[in-house]
């Protein structure tokens, strides 16, 4: 038993060098640049394969999480520096530029939708960056990362939206994303508080990049969990659909709670046995 | 209104509502009866203005472009009114602090060394409690507000008003309509963000030094909105 034990340990001690665990990040920052190639990528999948075949809509779920992590990331980068307005005010801000450019996808002439999603993803892209150039170079506001991060931020929030959007469609049952016209307020108010909450909730002196992000994962599943609510009451084509991501949702949101509260103890231990602040004992 | 006519319309519009939070009164530390202002951030209450004007404009949107552009500046008037009425009520009877402004007071508002108000002359310096920057919204700051959620009405109005032109033809009436409404919110959102930055979270309205550094803020909502707008165009008439 012993043997067995220490063998374990050593395995352990193994994982922990090996560069498979460095490159996930495990005691490092992931950076914005990271967080987006990966947001975007499997963003754009995961739109490509809900347009593609709604079947796969539980898979895509899973993979548009990282677009949430992405632009919760980006809010924390931005407000850390202490903004001149709130961190409620740059989520609202940023899911403005991505749901706005979200919605213009029902402008575009159905003989060019092969254009969609590029074209509102990529336009968030540039309407971010040009706000961020402006608050740098003209209103002179000191935060290095504003460009960068403005710029990820929106486009992060029109993968999302832009997702929801494919969710809420059906092309082989005549429900056509114009239809869902009414859930657009829902949509750009769900996707706002996932991404300006997990940094809002965690800031203070003790908040890292581990803990929000891990409230971000959680706050992703919630809101995927709450469009397979609406998917399923919205039309009885996306019954099967809204049911699949409720069930993905509701999996991914209990493996995530379970890692966010681990976080919470671990950055609180100081804390949970003694019931006094560290400077008393 | 011609689809380049309505392109001009939105950045108008989105540049209005910049303008607009410069005159509207705001601050945190508000919320602790420390500072002169409306206890929100700047861009918050502005936008809670312009969804005001919005929604009213939308009621009178078969009565053409004045009667709109009238609507929106009413109904967003009459949300700050009202914010400012509840806020001073809560002061007063609440905390228990008169409304004075804090830089008028200290002699640092574009008034010059003055502590006086600017409309009706009462002196704010005996009014203001020890350790606050004011509290409350003073008659000065008041009517700054009315013109800031007034103009901010206008500009959320000619939006919502010109994205309905744009789409009108394409879409089916209910739908234009409701998109025109959260796209005209979503520029309300983008452009009332842009001057929180130079406010640095605070300003007591017209009346606030800060209200010199409105052409940055000009200058920034131009060239954001002109970017949006060309996009919306692109979509909605181009491709």
């Amino acid at each position: 038993m012993n043997m067995d034990i220490k063998k374990l340990e050593q395995i352990c001690v193994h994982l922990r060098s090996s560069a498979v665990y460095k490159f996930l990040c495990i005691n490092k920052e992931f950076t914005s640049p990271q967080l987006y190639l990966i947001a975007l990528v499997l963003g754009l999948i995961a739109i490509l394969m809900v347009k593609f075949s709604h079947s796969l809509t539980p898979i895509a779920v899973i993979l548009i999480w990282p677009a949430f992590l992405c632009g919760a990331n980006a809010v924390r980068q931005v407000a850390r520096y202490g903004l001149g307005t709130g961190t409620a005010s740059i989520g609202y801000w940023g899911t403005a530029v991505g749901a706005t450019m979200a919605f213009t996808s029902q402008f575009i002439n159905p003989a060019y939708n092969f254009v969609s999603p590029y074209f509102e993803i990529f336009g968030a892209l540039i309407v971010g960056a040009v706000t961020g150039i402006c608050a740098q170079k003209i209103i002179k506001m000191k935060i290095p990362v504003m460009i960068r991060d403005s710029a990820v931020l929106a486009s992060s929030t029109a993968i999302i939206a832009m997702f929801f959007l494919a969710m809420l469609t059906e092309y082989s049952a005549q429900v056509f994303t114009l239809d869902a016209y009414i859930t657009y307020p829902l949509i750009y108010i769900a996707i706002t508080l996932a991404i300006l909450h997990p940094f809002n909730g965690s800031m203070g002196a003790g908040e890292n990049q581990k803990r929000t992000l891990r409230l971000s994962a959680l706050e992703a599943s919630m809101t995927t969990g709450l469009f397979g609510l609406i998917a399923l009451l919205f039309s009885e084509a996306l019954f099967l659909t809204g049911v699949s991501v409720i069930i993905v949702s509701t999996a991914g949101f209990f493996i995530f709670v379970k890692r966010w509260f681990a976080a919470v103890k671990e950055d609180t231990y100081e804390f949970a046995w003694t019931g006094y602040p560290p400077a008393e004992h | 209104m011609e689809p380049l006519t309505a392109m001009f319309a939105i950045i108008l519009g989105g540049v209005l509502v910049g303008i607009c939070v410069h005159f509207i009164p705001a601050s945190a530390t508000g919320a602790m009866s420390a500072a002169t202002g409306i206890a929100t951030g700047p861009s918050m209450l502005s936008a809670g203005a312009g969804m005001a004007g919005i929604l009213s404009a939308a009621y009178s949107m078969d009565s053409g472009l004045a009667v709109v552009l009238a609507s929106g500046a009413t109904g967003s008037a009459l949300m700050m009114v009202l914010t400012i009425l509840g806020g001073n009520i809560a002061n007063a009877f609440g905390t228990g602090v008169s409304p004075a402004s804090g830089q008028t007071a200290s002699g640092q508002s574009i008034l010059g060394k003055s502590t006086k108000d600017a409309i009706t002359g009462w002196d704010q310096k005996p009014y203001i409690s020890p350790g606050t920057d004011g509290h409350g919204m003073p008659v000065q700051t008041h009517i700054s507000g009315l013109i800031g959620a007034f103009i901010g009405g206008i500009g959320g109005a000619l939006v919502l008003f010109a994205v309905y032109t744009l789409l009108a033809p394409i879409l089916k009436p209910e739908a234009a309509f409701t998109i025109a409404g959260v796209i005209g919110a979503g520029v309300f959102l983008i452009n009332s963000v842009l001057p929180a930055y130079t406010l640095v979270g605070k300003t007591e309205g017209m009346f606030d030094q800060k209200i010199r550094r409105t052409p940055k803020t000009l200058i920034s909502c131009l060239i954001v909105s002109t970017v949006i707008a060309v996009l919306i165009y692109s979509a909605a008439v181009v491709i």
